[in-house]
């Protein structure tokens, strides 16, 4: 039995060092030292559900991807050929590529998509910059350079600061597993990234889990050891083989996207999509913004909702160049392309974000 | 006047929060980068005001939490708080106005917390010292509610037993901490 109670002994040896000292010119100093005004907008990163998605979008004119799908066999134990030569081409094509250096990892995007809002459904296209800083110390941004309007009431007024409510009407981006919505479409927009808010919701993530750039860096090179550490990313708990796999899939793509991998990490990640069964060639496609492209995809069609994620990727150099999403209601027979990201550019620089000063 | 604006509410933010901000830094990462550590989490709150919730302390943790991980190498965060933990128990720090029965007692306490791993001390004085209830450490570390309990129940028998077989002599706190951490894998 015990005589005392080890809590209450605990806390009354809080020791004296933990009280802050005085200081009336703190408050200021954090205030001035913070940077930017306060924000009222919200760009929080979140951890994509597995299974339905995150955006469920009308169709998007002008998408080449969905018209030339083979449908994927349940159960096949090995990767489909096609796929498997285009992923290990792309890995050979990589490994060429210098990976730079720099303070910032700097991706052009466009990206088509948007929240789920009401009865309506956003879809449409934003052209965007991601700068990733190499320090954490230094400010990540999402810059976005044009929107997609949202009506969730049909004929609602165009926004008006301080006159509407953005559940009538936004506008909205969304780019690879994040999304942000406004109330005005002033363009550029700035976001800071690598806000620390909100535990579980930070920025660089790789579906949901907040990793470093040091820890994005210093991946393995080899596919198998590669994987493990990209299961470990996703945390304990048992898991099916097939979401196993659509994890790693979504992994892969999210790394590929905009996030500052070595070529030879690059190469590991195809050949890592090579050796997934399930994966399955999409041939020679054109990606979104309409340049030639050869892709993969991995379906997950149940009987109340189907997923279908693709990567495309430049035949010649296997540089990315879009990933993609379908949903559908009913298994895989009513697949509908729910969103997209495209890089147009990307690589290391030092130079700076031209970040606007205030957002209000 | 109307409702408070952004300054008003951040300022009471401030007054209300600072001071266990700063306590939970000290904890994790010792005195030398507390303030940096506090400061940062407040600039953060500052440019989102707007998205801190009602209950703002466990949101607030959370973010100091989050800098620690990602702005501050784990080895200068092991230095600064293997000194803190080795000034704690100081005879200047403990013996403050006490009685000798009880400061023995502080010591072995505070002793045998050093030994824990940093997951065990993190819940142990997130509840005795930053006065959190178990849903909201929780909350802090991102775990369930019943989770924590677990954690929080063996974290507690570890620091008993710590206590029970401490010898009294003054250990060497580095490689004790660093014993600890495996012993608790």
């Amino acid at each position: 039995m015990k005589k005392t109670d080890v809590m209450k002994v605990l806390a009354d040896a809080r020791p004296a060092s933990l009280n802050p000292a005085d200081d009336s010119e703190r408050l200021e100093r954090i205030i001035a030292g913070a940077g930017t005004r306060p924000s009222k907008v919200l760009a929080v990163p979140r951890r994509r559900r597995i299974g339905l998605g995150w955006a469920v979008g009308v169709a998007a004119a002008g998408l080449a991807v969905a018209s030339t799908l083979v449908l994927a066999g349940a159960g096949n134990p090995s990767a489909d050929p096609a796929a498997r030569g285009l992923l290990l081409a792309a890995a050979e094509q990589t490994m060429k590529a210098p990976t730079g250096a720099g303070r910032y990892w700097h991706t052009q995007g466009v990206n088509s998509g948007g929240l789920l809002l009401g009865e309506r459904q956003s879809q449409g296209v934003c052209r965007d910059e991601t700068w990733a800083a190499r320090s954490p110390k230094d400010p990540s941004w999402w810059l976005v350079h044009s929107w997609t309007r949202v009506e969730a009431v049909k004929g609602a007024q165009p926004p008006k600061k301080d006159e509407f409510s953005s559940d009538q009407a936004h506008f909205t981006c969304a780019r690879g597993n994040r999304a942000v919505r406004v109330e005005t479409g002033k363009t550029p927009y700035a976001a800071r990234l690598n806000d620390f808010a909100e535990p579980g919701s930070r920025w660089p993530n790789v579906n949901g889990k907040a990793v470093s750039v040091a820890e994005i860096e210093h991946l393995p090179t080899e596919p198998e050891a590669l994987k493990k550490v990209l299961i470990q990313w996703q945390g304990p708990g048992a898991m099916s083989d097939q979401k196993r796999e659509e994890i790693l899939f979504d992994q892969a793509a999210e790394l590929l996207l905009e996030l500052p991998v070595p070529s030879r990490v690059r190469a590991a990640l195809f050949r890592l999509m090579a050796d997934l069964p399930e994966v399955r060639s999409l041939g020679d496609v054109r990606d979104p913004l309409g340049r030639d492209a050869v892709g993969v995809a991995l379906r997950r069609c149940e009987p109340a909702y189907g997923t279908e994620s693709q990567v495309l990727f430049d035949k010649d150099t296997g540089r990315l160049l879009s990933v993609g999403r379908s949903v559908g209601k009913q298994g895989c027979t009513d697949l509908r392309p729910a969103g997209w990201s495209a890089v147009v550019e990307s690589g290391w620089t030092d130079e700076e974000p031209k970040v606007p000063a205030a957002n209000d | 006047m109307t409702e408070p604006g952004p300054r008003d509410r951040f300022t009471a933010l401030y007054s209300s929060c600072y001071s266990s901000v700063y306590a939970y830094a000290v904890s994790r990462a010792g005195r030398q980068l507390a303030e940096e550590v506090a400061s940062e989490t407040f600039g953060v709150a500052w440019r989102r005001i707007d998205d801190v919730p009602g209950e703002a302390l466990p949101w607030l943790l959370g973010v100091a939490r989050n800098i620690l991980r990602e702005s501050y190498r784990a080895e200068a965060r092991r230095q600064s708080l293997e000194s803190e933990l080795a000034a704690w128990t100081t005879a200047e720090e403990v013996t403050a106005g006490d009685i000798a029965e009880s400061v023995t007692e502080r010591i072995a306490v505070l002793r045998a917390l050093a030994t824990l791993s940093d997951e065990d001390r993190e819940l142990l004085t997130l509840v005795a010292w930053h006065g959190l209830r178990a849903a909201n450490a929780a909350k802090v570390v991102g775990c369930s509610t019943a989770t924590l309990f677990v954690r929080l129940h063996r974290a507690r028998r570890r620091l008993e037993r710590a206590m029970a077989t401490e010898p009294g002599t003054v250990t060497n706190p580095s490689r004790s901490l660093a014993s600890a951490k495996e012993s608790s894998r």
